[in-house]
């Protein structure tokens, strides 16, 4: 399965193959010393070992307090400008200590509902800031004006925290393509804006 | 033809809401494969510990008359007179009710939901085990004792979504109440709501939700993204996981079923009838009125094939809230109970032409406990470990009483599972356990998790 997979990705422009060279062997190693017996090598560092936690899902203060970091103060509220992270605490399962004791943290339909209408919002103002901000580096999401792919490589980073290299366009191309393609339609605020939301909902950004 | 799902649910990736169990339990694959009959399910939920004596284990006032002689025979005290002293005007409680051709006697709390005896078995003399609230809780909605207030498996509304499969767009709803996904597929984790304008906020777009153009490009980008990063975050499914949910989460919005539960809409015709019927004010949708529409609509447009909602509050009454608000909280519920299961009479079932909802549809209503059979010093009763529940509509034995509890103390006794009656020597003690399995055994689900089977006398069409 995994080596069908790694020459799709490939493929697809998405997938840096690993550089890593199983050159750490060892013999067998009851083997006695001295003359040893060809038993065969031992891989120390097989590649479908992946190791690391377990990924988990943001929790709802995690998002409460990711989002105006990430956006400049800006953060989901409702139409009289409470946050909605905390007005809807019920809905997106966060502990009260009362009626909940543990954060709902599994990944459900109703929460990525809710994430899209915060994206939504969210995004929609970031855009709308930006297109007022007259001096670009200060912008939110499109600080380098025409050049797309250098804001995409911010925009990685600054949300998935993946460093994405001058001469590499891992995960950059079909994000570059959702903003040609509403960029075209309706220009280039709202193809940030769909970026953006695109950024924010990935599982990339929702997990940790 | 394959569909991605299946795929997925195949190769274990479907996972599950605790991603404890990708792998889901064999025979559990094979009851999906199974030629299940049609069965909707409502877990209603009286949240707090139920006074029995006032609903579906009462005591004949003129033998149990709360004399000191009486109190000493039995040590079961009504308390009715103190409930007719703190509310004047209010209740007259000198009689059990008992509809004409009813064989049940039902407390006074139920009198709105007595007529309903002709599609109503009431199982008596259940022992609990606990007087924890989360453990009762829990032990009913998973039908497994809980490893100390830790659930145990999943909850039995997502077992059934579990062996029936997702024919719903929402197959595991629950409002106001706990779910629990433990190695059964994505698709039945249960989707929670505080109340139903979550559920109504769930089916449509947010008022700055990606629209037009943005919405188009965003979906197909979604659709045809590759990822890069799945050895570190789907190793355990988790990615797989999150993008489905979002698929979902696009299609229950796409299918426009928003409209029948904005229950808060008078110029909607249908919104308004359902109001009338069920009283609910706009401004509280977490009331167990408007669940209960909530839950008739769910199954009426076929949103969800298990609807868990808590149709009563507020009951843990162990001081004078007892005889101030327990009755009226208590008679709120199976008013509310007595509407939805009038309505289970009435409408069709989408599913199944020719066929009532009721005929279709399976009620478990059940609280945490019982409430002692003597009230304390305080005024109000503590927790018993002696429950009663209510089984109502199909695969359910129709105007029947199961079991029994003991007319000194209220002790659970024991029955004959053949035929439900009250033993001397031998029989079975009925827990949350045995009904449960007796619920998915006679909808022709697997039980084998619970380690028990169900019960003859609860199985009337096995």
């Amino acid at each position: 399965m995994r080596s069908f997979l790694l020459p799709a990705l490939l493929v697809a422009g998405c997938y840096e193959a690993p550089t890593f060279q199983p050159t750490q062997m060892m013999d067998h190693h009851w083997s006695p010393g001295g003359e040893r017996q060809a038993e065969g090598p031992a891989l120390l560092h097989p590649d479908d070992v992946v190791f690391g936690k377990m990924p988990r899902r943001l929790r709802v203060d995690q998002l409460r307090r990711s989002i105006p970091m990430l956006f400049d103060g800006i953060t989901w509220t409702d139409a009289e400008g409470n946050d909605r992270f905390k007005t809807m605490v019920a809905t997106l399962g966060e502990a009260d200590y009362e009626e909940r004791y543990e954060d709902e943290t599994a990944p459900s339909p109703l929460f990525s509902k809710f994430m899209d209408d915060m994206a939504g919002q969210v995004c929609g103002k970031a855009v709308t800031r930006d297109g007022q901000q007259a001096d670009p580096s200060q912008r939110i999401l499109a600080p380098y004006p025409d050049d797309v792919l250098r804001n995409l490589r911010f925009l990685r980073l600054k949300f998935h925290g993946i460093h994405v290299p001058e001469d590499s366009t891992v995960g950059l191309l079909e994000l570059r393509q959702l903003y040609r393609s509403v960029q075209a339609e309706t220009g280039a605020l709202d193809g940030w804006n769909a970026v953006c939301i695109a950024m924010i909902t990935a599982p990339e950004f929702m997990t940790y | 033809m394959i569909d991605r799902r299946s795929f997925l649910s195949r190769l274990g990736l479907a996972g599950s809401g605790l991603l404890v169990a990708p792998l889901i339990p064999f025979h559990r694959a094979l009851a999906q494969g199974k030629d299940l009959p049609h069965r909707n399910f409502i877990f209603a939920y009286f949240d707090g510990g139920w006074d029995t004596l006032l609903s579906v284990d009462p005591r004949d006032p003129g033998r149990f008359d709360d004399s000191e002689e009486a109190l000493g025979l039995y040590g079961i005290e009504l308390g009715w007179q103190a409930i007719e002293a703190a509310n004047p005007g209010v209740y007259t409680l000198d009689r059990l009710i008992r509809p004409e051709g009813s064989q049940i006697d039902f407390g006074p709390a139920m009198a709105d939901f007595a007529p309903h005896f002709d599609v109503s078995c009431v199982v008596r003399g259940l022992s609990m085990d606990t007087v924890t609230h989360e453990v009762g809780r829990r032990y009913f909605l998973t039908g497994m004792m809980p490893v100390g207030t830790r659930a145990k498996g999943s909850s039995v509304s997502t077992q059934v979504a579990a062996q029936q499969g997702d024919r719903a767009p929402i197959p595991n709803l629950i409002s106001r109440a706990e779910g629990y996904n433990e190695g059964d597929p994505a698709y039945a984790s249960p989707m929670k709501i505080a109340n139903v304008d979550d559920l109504v906020a769930v089916l449509n777009d947010g008022p700055f939700a990606p629209m037009n153009n943005v919405r188009r490009h965003l979906e197909l980008y979604r659709s045809q993204r590759v990822r890069c990063d799945t050895d570190r975050l789907d190793r355990w499914g988790l990615m797989t996981l999150l993008e489905d949910s979002q698929k979902k989460a696009r299609e229950l919005v796409d299918g426009g079923l928003g409209d029948r539960f904005r229950l808060g809409n008078n110029r909607d015709p249908e919104m308004a009838q359902l109001r009338e019927r069920y009283g609910y004010v706009p401004w509280d949708l977490t009331s167990g009125e408007a669940q209960a529409a909530m839950a008739l609509q769910a199954l009426k447009y076929n949103t969800s094939q298990c609807v868990t909602i808590q149709i009563a509050r507020g009951l843990d009454s162990h001081a004078d809230d007892w005889e101030d608000d327990h009755p009226e909280r208590q008679a709120d519920g199976w008013r509310a109970l007595a509407q939805l299961v009038s309505d289970l009479k009435t409408e069709d079932d989408p599913v199944a032409p020719g066929k009532k909802l009721i005929d279709t549809t399976t009620v478990l209503v059940f609280s945490e406990f019982g409430r002692t059979s003597l009230i304390n010093n305080r005024g109000g009763r503590d927790h018993s470990l002696t429950s009663a529940c209510m089984l109502i509509g199909a695969g359910v034995p129709h105007n029947q009483v199961v079991g029994a509890s003991k007319d000194t103390g209220m002790i659970p006794l024991p029955i004959d599972p053949l035929s439900g009656a009250v033993v001397e020597e031998g029989g079975v003690t009925l827990t949350p356990s045995t009904v449960v399995a007796s619920l998915l055994q006679g909808a022709g689900l697997d039980t084998d998790h619970l380690r028990t089977n169900g019960l003859p006398c609860l199985m009337p069409d096995q």
